[in-house]
């Protein structure tokens, strides 16, 4: 059996998935599995791997758990087509999969905003997994779930998100909606509490508890826009009770 | 002329994709002589709804700011007496009558119109629209638009009044139309500070829209709007937090 596959979902992709797919050449096979893009993502992808798989999007889960079933690698790495696997990072990845302790790896993704990276505003999620191990559960924020212990990478994954402040905040926008809606399903109502504690709150953790504000200006505007992303779901709440926009 | 006479008004206003405000709003200035459209470029029915009614021009001219686009529309104007509304402000008969009686007789150079804001539906008394006053009845002769990029003001000569009746104005469209206005008016702020070689520093971004949410929250009694107020006083906070931030970022270059 071969030790390693990439597995890298796309959508319309071509502007990111060369430097993506460049970074994980060291892997033994890569799997591309694409939600049917118009641009040239596909033909992009052609010079690094023959394994395409077009798929209609239903859901994250789903595509993945697609993706999980044509590997076949020991181990899989999960890779989105704006990251990028670092030299240290190949090399601590390729180390681990001759001698794991544990059947899944998180990986450390600091925040890339303003064209720089925030170190004190970061994510651990787990990305390399022994491939009978892992299945993807959930339709909107997919889980990754492993049978086993999890252990921890020490090199950072890259994650160039950053497209413009305006894109950044009508991400949020977008996503207040979503999360309004749940609340909304489960026939929430906005207080005062919701307004004036939790954007407050998020803001607090984020600064101080996360320590966001060693970033610098772009640390503490992280902090703002998140907190601002919160109160959004809050008043978006009342729009969706009042039948309005 | 007749003094009992409706005196001729020229009605002017700009536009861009107004094809929901715009036929109502001509409808409001029914007893202007003349209205003229200056339009950047609708790409909606603005321009054919408005040109089905008789005494609508329309002039096309590309958006620089809203200064010189106001100013533009004032030198088209064939009369001295000039009402200049937004479209998303209404005109009740009371305040047009107001209006066409202030005219026959005018004792000032430019009149004052009290606004009633409303927003998500609520209307706000508080939060800073209590003194929401703005020129839009003046003799052209006298007044023209300053050259701020945004929140442009009429620069008057001589002595200017208030009218009694107010001027529902409705800007809510959505939650994510009035918050994106916001944003462009925080990167064209940046913009005018930018020019003018300001620098953004630590007071900016802590102080500044700190204060602009407590002022307008509790001076200008924000809090007597209910949620409504709230939320405006932490819009506007964080649109003064975004005007610094965009000047940041133009220093360094930035999106």
């Amino acid at each position: 059996m071969i030790k390693l596959s990439v597995i890298i979902p796309t959508y319309n992709e071509e502007h990111y998935i060369e430097a993506a797919l460049k970074s994980v050449t060291f892997a033994d096979e890569i799997i591309v599995i694409d939600s049917f893009s118009d641009d040239n993502t596909v033909a992009i992808a052609e010079k690094y791997t023959s394994k395409i798989f077009q798929r209609k999007f239903d859901n994250f889960s789903n595509q993945k758990n697609y993706a999980l079933s044509q590997a076949t690698g020991e181990w899989v790495l999960f890779l989105d087509a704006d990251e990028r696997v670092t030299h240290s990072l190949e090399n601590e990845i390729l180390e681990v999969i001759q001698n794991p302790e544990h059947e899944g790896y998180k990986i450390n993704f600091p925040h890339f905003f303003m064209n720089r990276f925030l170190y004190h505003h970061d994510d651990d999620v787990i990305r390399l997994v022994r491939r009978d191990k892992a299945k993807f559960t959930g339709t909107v924020h997919e889980k990754l779930d492993v049978d086993g212990s999890i252990g921890q990478l020490k090199n950072f994954m890259l994650h160039f998100t950053y497209k413009g402040l305006h894109h950044y905040i009508q991400k949020k926008e977008s996503y207040a909606w979503f999360q309004a809606e749940q609340l909304y399903a489960k026939n929430k109502k906005t207080t005062y509490f919701h307004l004036f504690f939790r954007p407050f709150y998020r803001f607090v953790n984020s600064v101080f508890i996360r320590g966001s504000f060693r970033d610098g200006i772009p640390g503490i505007t992280v902090a703002v826009l998140d907190a601002y992303g919160v109160f959004q779901r809050y008043v978006k709440l009342i729009l969706l009770h009042r039948k309005m926009k | 002329m007749n003094s009992m006479a409706v005196p001729k008004i020229s009605a002017l206003a700009i536009t861009l994709n107004e094809e929901e405000n715009v036929e109502r709003y001509i409808g409001d200035l029914w007893f202007a002589d003349e209205i003229i459209l200056v339009d950047s470029g609708s790409t909606d029915n603005t321009v054919e709804n408005a040109l089905k009614f008789p005494k609508v021009r329309v002039v096309h001219r590309a958006f620089d700011n809203f200064s010189m686009q106001k100013n533009f529309a004032i030198t088209l104007a064939k009369n001295d007496w000039v009402v200049f509304f937004d479209l998303d402000e209404e005109i009740p008969k009371a305040l047009a009558n107001e209006i066409v009686e202030t005219v026959k007789n005018p004792k000032k150079n430019a009149y004052f119109v009290k606004r009633k804001y409303h927003f998500m539906g609520k209307k706000i008394r508080f939060s800073g629209f209590q003194t929401d006053y703005v020129i839009r009845l003046f003799n052209k002769n006298y007044c023209r638009y300053n050259d701020n990029l945004v929140h442009e003001l009429i620069i008057t000569q001589g002595p200017t009044g208030k009218l009694k009746n107010p001027s529902p104005h409705y800007t809510y469209k959505s939650f994510d139309h009035y918050t994106s206005k916001l944003h462009q008016y925080s990167a064209l702020q940046a913009q005018m500070l930018y020019n003018k070689g300001k620098r953004p520093n630590l007071y900016h971004f802590f102080f500044r829209p700190f204060y602009r949410f407590w002022y307008q929250y509790l001076i200008r009694l924000g809090v007597l709007d209910g949620k409504e107020g709230f939320i405006l006083a932490y819009i506007n906070a964080f649109t003064v937090y975004k005007r610094y931030l965009n000047l940041w970022l133009l220093y360094r270059k930035i999106n």
